[in-house]
């Protein structure tokens, strides 16, 4: 059986539809990836980055994941809210067309640069409270959640699951539900009680599955409460420390700057 | 805007039938949720979003389907991920179109769509315009149909790969195809008919 012409190609209203579809859905999805899970749709070597910042130790892994998040954060901001960073987004501009509201917090273009790029890997915890994020104990339940941790006997896979004393779905639904009250509160307008809810989160599932949301939320939930800098500093300590992944391309755009470590290949 | 945690907060079974909740705990395969997730997050994205689920609500429904291929994951057997996570994305999108004709809100594309006047052809250079037009003519294809029609005229598959992820015979995709191609038609005449022509 031969199939029929596609719509698409026949070049009336309907085929533009399509053809706007296919463009736009594709974009937004690879869009909404790289804010949601922090990987770039093709970044095989972000996705090892992210997965190691589970596996590392924790100090460690709090570095990595702060930075692969900004990138999502930036895109997740201008997509998701319009809002605060929009300003930095040039990189998207063109195709994520949701950027209509004007910034509200002032994109305040390359105010911090030294910070940035020289000191320890503590930004945030200058800023205030509720917002360190490698302040965190494992949790028994965060362990619970991967079994594979476990002494697990290959052979009988199916006898492993009686260790976890949660299964790991609960768990993952306790993680997304504590994951939209912050973007709920975060939508409603109050920043400051969605970073506690983060701050809480993050005590509560230090391995989570979805820490990268977490930080997406996290960050913009800063950049909505004046934090913007924050966010910038972050793009570029990521741009330092990860030049060669497609983030580090992306964010250099994002920053408005050149990569800190490019100086000296700098044209 | 649905409200974003709308969606979980009026459905705690996350849209799972009652017979799938209390399945005995697996071990949970982390890094081979992550390889799913990373391989087919943009498909369900895209396909949550052409089954008619709101744009401000697509991020929480793909969430969602992740969520529930996690808590199947030993069930899914190696090379039907992408047909099986396509099942659950039709689920959820269903669910969601009939939380929003439940709660008797429109959208805000189907708002978008009919706030003004049809744009003349030249104005359709507008994608996003264009976008927002696509969610108001499929709306009228039943899911099913629609399913297939997106996975043809959208995701470009064969009708034999389209066959193969529906797990339904070549020829139910053909005519289902063949179905959402007249209805599209149609509504499109329909807009047409609504297009102010040269300068109304």
């Amino acid at each position: 059986m031969s199939d029929p012409r596609r719509l698409v190609e026949e070049g009336d209203l309907g085929a533009s539809l399509l053809s706007a579809a296919r463009v736009l859905d594709a974009d937004d999805a690879r869009a909404r990836k790289i804010a949601l899970l922090g990987v770039a749709a093709s970044g095989a070597g972000v996705t090892a980055a992210s997965i190691a910042a589970r596996v590392l130790p924790k100090s460690l892994a709090a570095a990595l994941l702060t930075k692969s998040v900004v990138l999502g954060l930036v895109v997740a901001i201008a997509v998701t809210s319009g809002g605060v960073l929009a300003a930095l987004s040039h990189a998207r501009s063109s195709s994520v067309a949701v950027t209509t509201a004007p910034p509200r917090v002032a994109p305040s273009p390359p105010v911090l640069p030294a910070a940035a790029t020289e000191s320890p890997p503590e930004p945030v915890e200058a800023l205030s409270g509720p917002v360190a994020p490698q302040s965190t104990t494992p949790t028994v339940q965060a362990r619970a959640a991967v079994p594979s941790a476990v002494d697990a006997d290959p052979a009988k896979p199916a006898e492993a699951p009686a260790v976890a004393s949660s299964p790991p779905q609960s768990h993952l639904a306790d993680e997304v539900a504590s994951l939209q009250q912050a973007r709920s509160e975060l939508l409603a307008g109050q920043p400051a009680r969605a970073l506690a809810t983060l701050e809480a989160h993050q005590k509560q599932f230090p391995h989570g599955l979805l820490g990268i949301e977490a930080e997406v939320l996290r960050i913009e939930a800063l950049a909505r409460s004046g934090h913007a800098n924050v966010a910038t500093a972050r793009a570029r300590r990521f741009i330092a420390l990860h030049p060669n992944t497609p983030y580090g391309v992306r964010l250099q755009a994002l920053t408005g700057d050149a990569a800190p470590h490019d100086e000296s290949a700098k044209p | 805007m649905l409200e974003i945690g709308a969606a979980f907060d009026d459905d705690p079974a996350f849209g799972m039938e009652a017979e799938d909740r209390d399945e005995p705990a697996l071990a949970f395969d982390e890094a081979r949720f992550r390889a799913l997730r990373h391989e087919h997050f943009e498909l369900v994205w895209r396909s949550l979003r052409r089954l008619g689920v709101p744009a401000a609500d697509v991020d929480d429904a793909a969430q969602r389907v992740f969520l529930l291929a996690a808590r199947k994951l030993a069930n899914i057997t190696a090379g039907s991920e992408r047909s099986y996570l396509f099942g659950i994305a039709l689920r959820v999108a269903s669910h969601a179109r009939r939380a929003i004709k439940r709660r008797g809100e429109i959208g805000d594309d189907a708002l978008a769509a009919h706030e003004d006047p049809v744009p003349a052809a030249d104005e359709l250079l507008d994608q996003r315009r264009a976008r927002d037009l696509l969610d108001e003519v499929l709306a009228s294809l039943p899911l099913d149909v629609r399913a297939v029609f997106i996975l043809f005229e959208l995701e470009q598959m064969t009708l034999a790969e389209i066959a193969a992820l529906i797990g339904a015979p070549q020829g139910t995709a053909a005519s289902r195809l063949r179905r959402g191609r007249e209805l599209f038609q149609a509504e499109v005449a329909r807009l047409k008919a609504r297009t102010p022509r040269n300068g109304r």
